[in-house]
């Protein structure tokens, strides 16, 4: 690793004025778990590394106002851990929880795995299913950005290296609403998703009353699977209609194609998967 | 603390004795230990995160060392296979890895009986998809992890396999 000045902020407002100063030259170490491997290959040298860690004000998890609210320094391990995220957005304790290895879930967190940006990252499709936002602050002011917007490509997000992210939150959904995240990798643990889905839904007498669908690891960002939504949406499940939609998803994805998996091998997956997820809302009816 | 000199003086405190030690921004965690302090049973492997061999714990919880920088340690409490024994006693985790034959090699040992300690102290009577999570961040390209498991097991219960 090449060197570089390190700083630690004690405040948010000193951290975003180190920033601004440095400009595309300063990086943000959180955890530290995809920065230092980036830093380890090269493909980042900064000029000034800005610490956040010691943060504790941008980490845990709280309801308030009809939301939950997620500090972006929370790790994985207490996203998995948390009873309000196992209560009100499942998919996501299920999407940390099958973040790397305990080892990496202890340090890495969702602030990290949001700005990273992989298309793989295992909490972004249970954030756009729960319909999260994140709050992006910079010297200037903040604004709210729909976790769906925040990705544009791999490791391309909206932020500007004079913004942090200083929250993320979703609406408590009423009752009848369930979510869920499935994820396939080469092996249980330690593996990049070759296919993830999440898909978050309100149910009433057996009846979808809405449903979303995300898919990761599928495309250069993460994808939402309209049409599956669409003929899912006002019917009761049964195997018929889980079979069509989760073929439907597998076909809307415009998948990678790499040495994790072909086009037609993630189709099969996400199909797959989505059909698991499907199955068990049925069978808990 | 806003310092921007190069090198950083930071403290920590490891196998619970304080120590000082003045580093490159850019030194990692793992070298601290091998190289400053001569801790050497903690081992690198791939550098990257994949194979648990530099895991030690920080605050009784493991992290792969490799994939932390030295200053982040700063104020922290570490604790590497060098100070699992307990007045020259050897961990029951320790001991129940030799009972078992769970050392071949050696490389990936002392990673996981912190591994195992951090479980053992969190839920000290794991099933085995707990034992098998807990391990699930470290390789061992010797044993095939039967005899891993059943060693952690047999720490568990009380040194009886
Ligand atoms: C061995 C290994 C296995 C992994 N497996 C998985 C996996 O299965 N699934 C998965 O999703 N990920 C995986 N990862 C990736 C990584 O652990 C996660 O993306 C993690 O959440 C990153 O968080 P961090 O705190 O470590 O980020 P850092 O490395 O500290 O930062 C990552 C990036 O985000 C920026 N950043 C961090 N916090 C903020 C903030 N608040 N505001 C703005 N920018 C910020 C940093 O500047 C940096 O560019 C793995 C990594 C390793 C090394
Ligand atoms: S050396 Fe740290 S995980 Fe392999
Ligand atoms: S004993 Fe050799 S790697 Fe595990």
């Amino acid at each position: 690793m090449e060197t570089f000045r390190y700083s630690v902020p004690r405040s948010v407002e000193e951290a975003l004025h180190l920033i601004k100063e440095e400009g595309q030259a300063a990086k943000l170490l959180a955890g530290g778990t995809d920065l230092l491997v980036q830093m380890k290959e090269g493909l980042f040298r900064p000029s000034l590394v800005v610490d956040i860690g010691s943060l504790h004000q941008l980490r845990g998890i709280r309801k308030e106002e009809g939301f939950i609210w997620i500090g972006p320094l929370t790790t994985h391990h207490d996203l998995a851990h948390s009873a309000l995220i196992q209560r009100h957005g499942l998919a996501l304790a299920q999407g940390a929880s099958k973040v790397g290895s305990p080892q990496i879930r202890q340090r890495g967190t969702l602030g990290g795995n949001i700005a990273n940006a992989s298309p793989a990252a295992d909490t972004l499709p249970p954030l756009v299913v729960l319909e999260a936002e994140v709050q992006v602050s910079s010297l200037t002011g903040s604004r709210w950005v729909p976790v769906e917007s925040v990705m544009e490509g791999p490791s391309q997000t909206v932020l500007r290296p004079e913004e942090l992210i200083t929250a993320v939150r979703f609406p408590v959904q009423e009752k009848g609403f369930r979510s869920q995240y499935e994820k396939f990798g080469s092996r249980r643990a330690l593996s990049i998703a070759v296919a993830s889905v999440a898909a978050g839904a309100y149910q009433e007498k057996g009846c979808v009353k809405k449903i979303t669908i995300a898919l990761g690891s599928v495309s250069p960002s993460i994808v939402r699977a309209s049409q599956a939504e669409e003929l899912l949406t006002g019917k009761a499940l049964e195997q018929s209609l889980i079979a069509r939609a989760s073929t439907s998803a597998g076909q809307a994805c415009c998948p990678l194609d790499d040495v994790r998996g072909s086009i037609w091998y993630r189709r099969q997956l996400v199909a797959a998967l989505l059909a698991r997820i499907l199955q068990s809302w049925m069978n808990d009816e | 603390m806003t310092a921007e000199s190069k090198n950083q003086a930071i403290q920590l405190v490891v196998n619970g004795k304080t120590h000082r030690a003045v580093v490159a921004p850019q030194a990692t965690l793992l070298e601290l230990i091998r190289d400053h302090l001569g801790l050497t049973g903690t081992k690198e492997g791939c550098g990257k995160g994949q194979c648990g061999a530099c895991t030690v714990l920080l605050d009784g919880k493991p992290v792969n060392s490799c994939l932390m920088l030295a200053v982040q340690a700063q104020g922290h409490q570490v604790v590497t296979i060098e100070g699992a024994e307990h007045e020259k006693e050897l961990d029951p985790i320790q001991q129940a890895f030799i009972d078992e034959g769970a050392v071949q090699c050696g490389f990936c040992t002392p990673g996981l009986i912190l591994s195992a300690r951090a479980l053992l102290d969190q839920h000290p009577h794991p099933d085995e998809d707990h034992i098998k999570e807990a391990i699930s961040g470290h390789l061992c390209r010797c044993t095939g992890y039967s005899a891993i498991i059943r060693a952690i097991r047999r720490a568990a219960s009380g040194g009886k396999s």
